[in-house]
C-alpha cells in the first residue's frame, strides 16, 4: 500500500495509462447517441464527480491511515452552499464553488482540532458523529428545505453564456475538475508532506521522534481531504438540481469507505476504480435486482477483503497489467525487466 | 554540560521508577548508562525525549528546560533517539526511511508544494548516511525485509540523518551477531567524534571500550558514575551485577 515510485519505469507506465484513460474520457461524449445512449454519459459523470471526493478520501484514509466515516459532511456542505449561492447570490459556478470551499475549510479546520485527538476506531466514530450532526441539522432546518431538501436549483454558468445545465459543457467541466484534482492529489502524494503522511500511517511515533508535528500534519490532510469533497458536492448540486439532506447521510459516507476499500486505498487510482465499479455495478444490478443489488456488492466486498485486502489495484498489479501493456505497446523489453 | 537532569523523579501508581536523578552529560563525550533490568534506563530516555513527563524535576538541555515539551519539539532541538524495540517504517524502502529523517534538515521538510523527486539535497544526505551505516546495497529493499541487525543500523542511521547534537541509543546492538556488534562499535566511535552520545547497553565489553563515562542505575536511583575503570572497580556495582554472597 502506498508505495513510492521507485524507478522511472513504473512512473512512465502509469503516465501512459493515465493518458489513455483521459483520452477515452475526452472522446466519450462523441459516441453518445450513436454508440450508446446519453444515459452512460450521466453514469460516467457520477463517477467523475464522486471520483474527486474519493481522491481526497484516499489522501486521508489511504496515505495517512485515518478512515473517515463522515466524509459526506464535506460533500453535503459543498452541495448546499453552492445551491444556495446559485439561487440567491450569483449564477456563477465559481462563486458557489469558492463559498463551499470556504465553509468547508472552516469546518475542516475546526473539526480537525477535535478529530486529531483520536485514531483508528475512535476517529471513525468521531467523524461519523460529526457528519450525523450535519445530517440532523439539514434534515430539520426549514430555511434550507428541511426533509424535502433544496429543489429547483437554477443551473449555474461557467462563464456568462455557457450554462452548466447543458450536458456536454458540464461533462467537460467535471472532467477538467477531476483532472485537476488528480494532478493536485498526485503532487501532494509525491511531496515531502506526502512522504511524512505515509510515515504517520506506518509509525506515527517514529515520525514524532524525528521532529515532525504529526497532529498538525493530520489536521492539514483532514482539511485538504474535505476540500476535495466540497468540490465534489458542488458539482453534484449542478448535476442534479436538487440537494436532499441525504447528501449528509451515513449511508453515503459508508459508500465512500466501500469504494475506497474495493479499489485499493493508498494508490489514488484504486479509489477511482472503486468508484467506477460501485456506480456501474449499482446501476446495472439494480435494474434487475432492485434493492437486492446491495447483496452482490456486499458479496464482492467480502471476497475482496478476504482475498485481496489491498483492493483491486492489488489484483491488477498481481496480474501485472502494466507488463502486459508494455508488451502490447513497447518493444519487447523482456531483457531489461529484471524484477 | 550539554544535558543535565535535576532531581528527576517518576512515580507510576505508587511505584517509584526514577528517584531524584541528577545526571550530567558532557559535550563531545560518549556516556553509557548501565544497570540491571528494571533500573529505569529506558524510562530515563523516555523522560528526556518527552515521551513521558517526570513527576518532579527538570531536564536542562543547553540551559533550556525541556520538561513538558512534546517529543517533536525536543527532536527539533537536536536530540535524536533510537528505540530498544526496532522502530522504523517497515513498508518503505531503506532509502526512504533515511530520507524521511534527512528531509527534516530543510525548510521544506513537510511542505505540500515541494516534490521529493526534485530534492537532490535530501537524497545526497541519505546516500551519505547509507554509506556510513553500510546499507547502500540495500537501498531499494523494503525495510521489513532487512535482517534484524541491519534494521537496527537503519534505525541508527535515521537518528543520525536528522543531524542531532545529542544522540541517544537504546541498546543499539541488542540481538546483533558478534560481527554486527563489532561493526556497530566502530560506527558509534566514528559518530562519537562529532556528536555527543548517550547509550544504554548490556554488553559490558562494548560499554567498557567505547565509553568515556559510565553512569550506573539501580532501582531508579544512581549508584555511581565515573570512568569505566573506576566503575568496574566499584564494590557496589560488583554487588549489583554479581549479587551479594
Amino acid at each position: 500500500m502506498a508505495d513510492s515510485d521507485v524507478g522511472g519505469r513504473t512512473v512512465s507506465n502509469r503516465r501512459l495509462i493515465e493518458a489513455a484513460i483521459l483520452l477515452v474520457l475526452v472522446l466519450l461524449p462523441l459516441g453518445s447517441g450513436r454508440l450508446f445512449s446519453d444515459f452512460y454519459i450521466a453514469l460516467t459523470l457520477r463517477i467523475l464527480i464522486f471520483g474527486i471526493l474519493m481522491l481526497g478520501f484516499d489522501l486521508l484514509a489511504g496515505y495517512c491511515g485515518l478512515v473517515s466515516f463522515g466524509h459526506a459532511m464535506f460533500f453535503g456542505t459543498g452541495a448546499y452552499v453552492a445551491a444556495l449561492s446559485w439561487r440567491y447570490l450569483s449564477d456563477s459556478v465559481w462563486v458557489g464553488m469558492l463559498l463551499g470551499l470556504g465553509l468547508n475549510a472552516v469546518i475542516g479546520y475546526v473539526l480537525g482540532l477535535l478529530v486529531v485527538r483520536t485514531r483508528t476506531v475512535y476517529f471513525i466514530f468521531l467523524t461519523f458523529a460529526f457528519s450525523q450532526f450535519f445530517f440532523v441539522t439539514a434534515n430539520s432546518w426549514r430555511l434550507i428545505g428541511g426533509t424535502d431538501g433544496l429543489t429547483g436549483i437554477p443551473a449555474p454558468t461557467l462563464v456568462p453564456g455557457i450554462s452548466l445545465g447543458d450536458r456536454i459543457p458540464f461533462y467537460y467541466f467535471s472532467l477538467g475538475m477531476l483532472t485537476i484534482a488528480y494532478w493536485v492529489a498526485r503532487r501532494i502524494v509525491n511531496s515531502h508532506f506526502g512522504r511524512v503522511l505515509r510515515g504517520i500511517h506506518q509509525n506515527e511515533e517514529r515520525v514524532k521522534f524525528l521532529g515532525y508535528n504529526s497532529p498538525l500534519l493530520i489536521r492539514r490532510v483532514f482539511l485538504i481531504s474535505g476540500l476535495f469533497g466540497s468540490v465534489s458536492g458542488t458539482l453534484m448540486a449542478c448535476f442534479q438540481p436538487f440537494v436532499p439532506p441525504s447528501y449528509y447521510h451515513l449511508s453515503l459516507s459508508g459508500e465512500f469507505v466501500m469504494m475506497g476499500l474495493l479499489g485499493g486505498m493508498g494508490t489514488l487510482v484504486g479509489p477511482l476504480m472503486g468508484t467506477a465499479i460501485v456506480i456501474f455495478l449499482g446501476d446495472f444490478l439494480s435494474t434487475w435486482l432492485k434493492e437486492a443489488w446491495m447483496l452482490c456488492l456486499g458479496g464482492l466486498y467480502v471476497v475482496c477483503v478476504l482475498f485481496s485486502p489491498e483492493g483491486l489495484t492489488e489484483i491488477i498489479s498481481k496480474l501485472s497489467a502494466t507488463r502486459l501493456l508494455s508488451k502490447l505497446f513497447g518493444r519487447g523489453d523482456r531483457h531489461t525487466s529484471g524484477n | 554540560m550539554l544535558l543535565r537532569t535535576e532531581n528527576i523523579s517518576l512515580n507510576i501508581g505508587g511505584l517509584q521508577i526514577l528517584r531524584d536523578l541528577n545526571l550530567e552529560i558532557a559535550e563531545g563525550k560518549i556516556t553509557s548508562i548501565i544497570g540491571p533490568n528494571g533500573a529505569g534506563k529506558t524510562t530515563l530516555f523516555n523522560v528526556i525525549t518527552g515521551r513521558m513527563s517526570p513527576t518532579r524535576g527538570q531536564v536542562w538541555f543547553k540551559d533550556k528546560n525541556i520538561v513538558g515539551l512534546s517529543p517533536f519539539r525536543i527532536a527539533r532541538l537536536g536530540i535524536a533517539r533510537s528505540f530498544q524495540i526496532t522502530n522504523i517504517f517497515e513498508r518503505m524502502s531503506v532509502f526512504e526511511n533515511v530520507c524521511i529523517a534527512a528531509q527534516t534538515n530543510f525548510p521544506y521538510r513537510s511542505s505540500i508544494f515541494s516534490q521529493v523527486s526534485k530534492d537532490v539535497a535530501t537524497s545526497r544526505k541519505a546516500e551519505e548516511i547509507l554509506e556510513l551505516i553500510g546499507l547502500e546495497q540495500m537501498k531499494n529493499r523494503r525495510a521489513r525485509e532487512l535482517s534484524h541487525g541491519d534494521q537496527r543500523r537503519l534505525e541508527m542511521g535515521m537518528s543520525l540523518a536528522i543531524e542531532p547534537v545529542f544522540l541517544m541509543l537504546d541498546e543499539p546492538t541488542s540481538g546483533m551477531s558478534p560481527a554486527e556488534t563489532a561493526a556497530t562499535i566502530d560506527l558509534i566511535r566514528s559518530v562519537g567524534e562529532k556528536v555527543t552520545i548517550c547509550l544504554i547497553e548490556h554488553k559490558m565489553n562494548l560499554v567498557m571500550t567505547v565509553s568515556d563515562k559510565l553512569i550506573v542505575l539501580n532501582l531508579g536511583g544512581k549508584i555511581t558514575e565515573g570512568s569505566p575503570e573506576e566503575v568496574a572497580s566499584d564494590e557496589r556495582v560488583q554487588k549489583i551485577y554479581l549479587g551479594t554472597a
